[in-house]
């Protein structure tokens, strides 16, 4: 707060600025990097504001620190619990049973990490966008409606679909304009059982990162994918361009880098199932679990034929990964990427850690 | 851990400028890249004079020339590479009650990463990678861990499921360990552990790890198979930044980049277990032995259900992966990484080929 104070300072006045500096040298640095921040703000366009093809990726603009309150943070981080708790969004049931989810696409003020709010995109909201949970024998219709400043189109990464179905904008399928409204209509067969990616498929190089994406989970026709697991819970790694990068340099767990991601407690000795899903646009990551051996039960929802146990998972970008393990030693564990710089959070000097950081509390 | 940085970047702006200035040389330190990263913007000025303001009363030197090392220096260093390519391991203490003693002092150093390019680097024991730890199931250990570096630091048991308060992360529940402190890690083997495993700093890993604090950590099972037949050799990949470089340029095999890359020679019909450990901060690497395919037996110490054959070995930062293959035909094979941009070695004119190379020759 003192440091949101300190930055509006000088936003106002230069000499707001120096005065600052003088006065709070500890701060010193982080004082004069917010001012430019504040002016940035006020005066940037909106990431989707650009219509057509762009000869970079454009990453998420920032949104000032006076777009985000305690509450709206507080509820986006329950959102990521949610995510993480596998919560899937209510469908309404429609004459015939069919289940239609709608998901809004529009600009949110998202807030990533201490000192850092920017303006996303995001499903009905947040990022990742909600669970959509369905079972073998589903009918399902899901809305897209488009409320950004451009074009988009819904793409389910790997899901055997009608090609009518497929989402890729420009390419399989006219893309939805601001303003409009598309639907993507499936039934779930067998094949699709597992863990899977939505996401834009258009101008995916930006979208994708500046949040349009979320998890699609498929159960069997009866039963849990895992009925032996007392945990299952789910992490979506995702991937942010911040400060006018045009590579990848902010990342999260269910939309919240650390301190933010949301951490899970297991009771002791009990078995987790672990989904991982690489929503990144564009980096692999190296995931890895302190005090435990896992095993690698399914890839992109595909059970292997022998599970493989390993302590490190490499996932590229659009694929997912179903881990398990026992939480056989009590403590709190780390689970984080280890390609090294994706555990940090850019500019953020005030927490060590960051970005693919959380941890598992074995209670 | 701001001021950490900010001591960096003083003495990352501060060299580079002497050796633009006076001698136009490379930057004489692996990874100082925190002023690049800040470059060019507004806050950069700020943090520079904060610094200067703060080194005033800090006894850190505001500039370090390059190491000057010895040829004896540099050719036990080669010595080190090899050692540890043949997996000889650090020799415990036995302390009353059988415990096994193993002391890692860390701290800078310097170290010639290959021709005549020698650079600062932080390391344990004053080797990079740090020794080869080896122990076995059901053995009592105790790693006594010195921090003569300039900064906090923390040895994490990649893969090793020991005691929460052993594992080495800041502050989850052990504090780290500060400049001039030491912290004794404590755990018995057991056969959750078996493998081929690594120990890294958790603490400001991404500087750390790629300046040197890394090494390997092998635990065989209470009754080792017979090897008599089999070479059991090691390669663990590093890599650094030179030149404040943002990315890693500076690619290695134990410790050295190609040609001073520890070479492997074998007999023909030898069978050689190959354990590959990526022990980078941030690159994937993808190893080939030209003219070879080879089995994959284990990931992260892992036996795999079933191991596949394949020419390449895609191993992703942290992993390990333990090969097989029987040297049947004679010559001279290079293994390398097909990553290309990871055979080139900054500031070296004189060599067609660097970084992550070595060669295995196999003899009648």
């Amino acid at each position: 707060m003192r440091k949101m104070l300190i930055a509006m300072m000088s936003g106002l006045s230069a000499m707001g600025a120096w005065a600052a500096l003088a006065f709070a040298a500890s701060h010193a640095h982080k004082t004069f990097a917010g001012a430019p921040r504040v002016l940035a703000a006020s005066m940037s366009m909106s990431p989707t504001s650009t219509m057509g093809a762009l000869p970079a990726p454009e990453g998420v603009p920032d949104a000032g620190p006076l777009s985000i309150t305690p509450a709206i943070i507080r509820q986006q981080n329950e959102d990521a619990v949610r995510v993480m708790n596998e919560e899937g969004m209510a469908p309404q049931v429609l004459p015939g049973g069919v289940k239609r989810f709608t998901l809004v696409a529009s600009e949110v003020n998202w807030y990533l990490y201490p000192g850092k709010a920017v303006v996303a995109c995001g499903y009905n909201g947040q990022v990742p966008g909600p669970v959509i949970r369905v079972r073998v024998g589903d009918h399902v219709e899901i809305v897209l409606k488009n409320e950004l400043n451009e074009p988009t189109t819904l793409n389910f990464p790997g899901l055997p679909l009608p090609a009518s179905q497929l989402g890729i904008g420009g390419v399989t399928q006219r893309p939805i304009p601001p303003g409009g409204e598309g639907v993507y209509r499936f039934t779930v067969t067998p094949d699709m059982v597992g863990t899977h990616l939505y996401e834009s498929g258009t101008d995916m190089a930006s979208q994708i990162d500046q949040g349009l994406h979320g998890v699609l989970l498929v159960d069997p026709a009866r039963g849990s994918l895992y009925p032996s697991a007392r945990v299952d819970a789910l992490y979506e790694i995702d991937a942010w361009m911040v400060d006018g990068s045009t590579t990848e340099n902010a990342f999260g767990l269910d939309g919240k880098p650390y301190p933010n991601a949301p951490q899970l407690t297991v009771p002791y000795q009990s078995r987790v199932v672990l989904r991982i899903v690489n929503a990144s646009g564009m980096c692999y990551h190296a995931m890895h679990v302190h005090e435990t051996t896992f095993w690698l039960l399914a890839e992109d929802g595909w059970p292997l034929p022998k599970p493989r146990p390993m302590n490190v998972l490499a996932i590229a970008p659009g694929e997912t990964a179903d881990i398990e393990f026992v939480a056989d030693v009590r403590g709190d564990w780390m689970f984080h990427c280890h390609i090294l710089d994706h555990m940090m959070n850019p500019d953020d000097e005030v927490d060590m850690m960051g970005g693919l950081v959380t941890f598992i509390h074995v209670k | 851990m701001r001021n950490q940085r900010l001591r960096r970047a003083v003495w990352a702006a501060v060299w580079s400028f002497v050796t633009a200035s006076l001698a136009g040389t490379a930057e004489a330190a692996l990874h100082r890249t925190d002023a690049q990263m800040a470059s060019g913007t507004a806050s950069m000025a700020v943090e520079n004079s904060a610094a200067m303001q703060n080194l005033t009363s800090d006894d850190e030197p505001l500039s370090t020339p390059p190491p000057v090392l010895t040829n004896a220096q540099i050719l036990q260093e080669d010595r080190d590479a090899v050692n540890l390519m043949n997996e000889v391991a650090l020799k415990p203490r036995i302390l009353p009650g059988g415990i096994k003693q193993f002391t890692l002092t860390a701290s800078r150093f310097g170290w010639n990463f290959y021709r005549n390019v020698n650079l600062w680097a932080w390391g344990y024991n004053g080797q990079i990678p740090g020794p080869l730890i080896r122990v076995r199931v059901g053995d009592r250990v105790e790693i006594v861990v010195h921090n003569d570096l300039p900064e906090p630091t923390t040895v994490h048991w990649h893969g090793l499921a020991v005691p929460n308060d052993m594992d080495g992360v800041p502050g989850f529940p052990e504090p780290a360990i500060q400049p001039g402190g030491t912290f004794v890690y404590r755990f018995t083997v057991t056969s959750q552990m078996i493998g081929t495993h690594w120990y890294h700093s958790h603490y400001d890993d991404d500087y750390q790890v790629d300046a040197g604090l890394n090494g390997v950590i092998i635990v065989d099972p209470k009754t080792p198979p017979s090897m008599r037949r089999v070479r059991d050799v090691l390669f663990v990949l590093g890599a650094g930044k030179q030149d404040g470089s943002d990315n890693e340029n500076t690619f290695l095999i134990n410790g050295k980049a190609y040609p001073n890359t520890p070479q492997l020679t074998v007999k023909r019909g030898t069978v050689v277990y190959m354990r590959i450990v990526n022990a980078c901060a941030e690159t994937f690497h993808a190893m080939t032995l030209d003219g070879y395919d080879v089995k994959v037996v284990a990931e992260d110490g892992q036996p795999q259900p079933d191991p596949q054959k394949v020419s390449v070995v895609s191993i992703a930062p942290s992993e390990t992966v333990d090969v097989e293959f029987t040297a049947n035909q004679t010559g001279t094979f290079p293994f390398y990484d097909t990553v290309a941009s990871s055979l080139i070695n900054p500031n070296d004119a004189v060599d067609p080929v660097g970084g992550m190379m070595t060669l295995i020759h196999v003899v009648p």
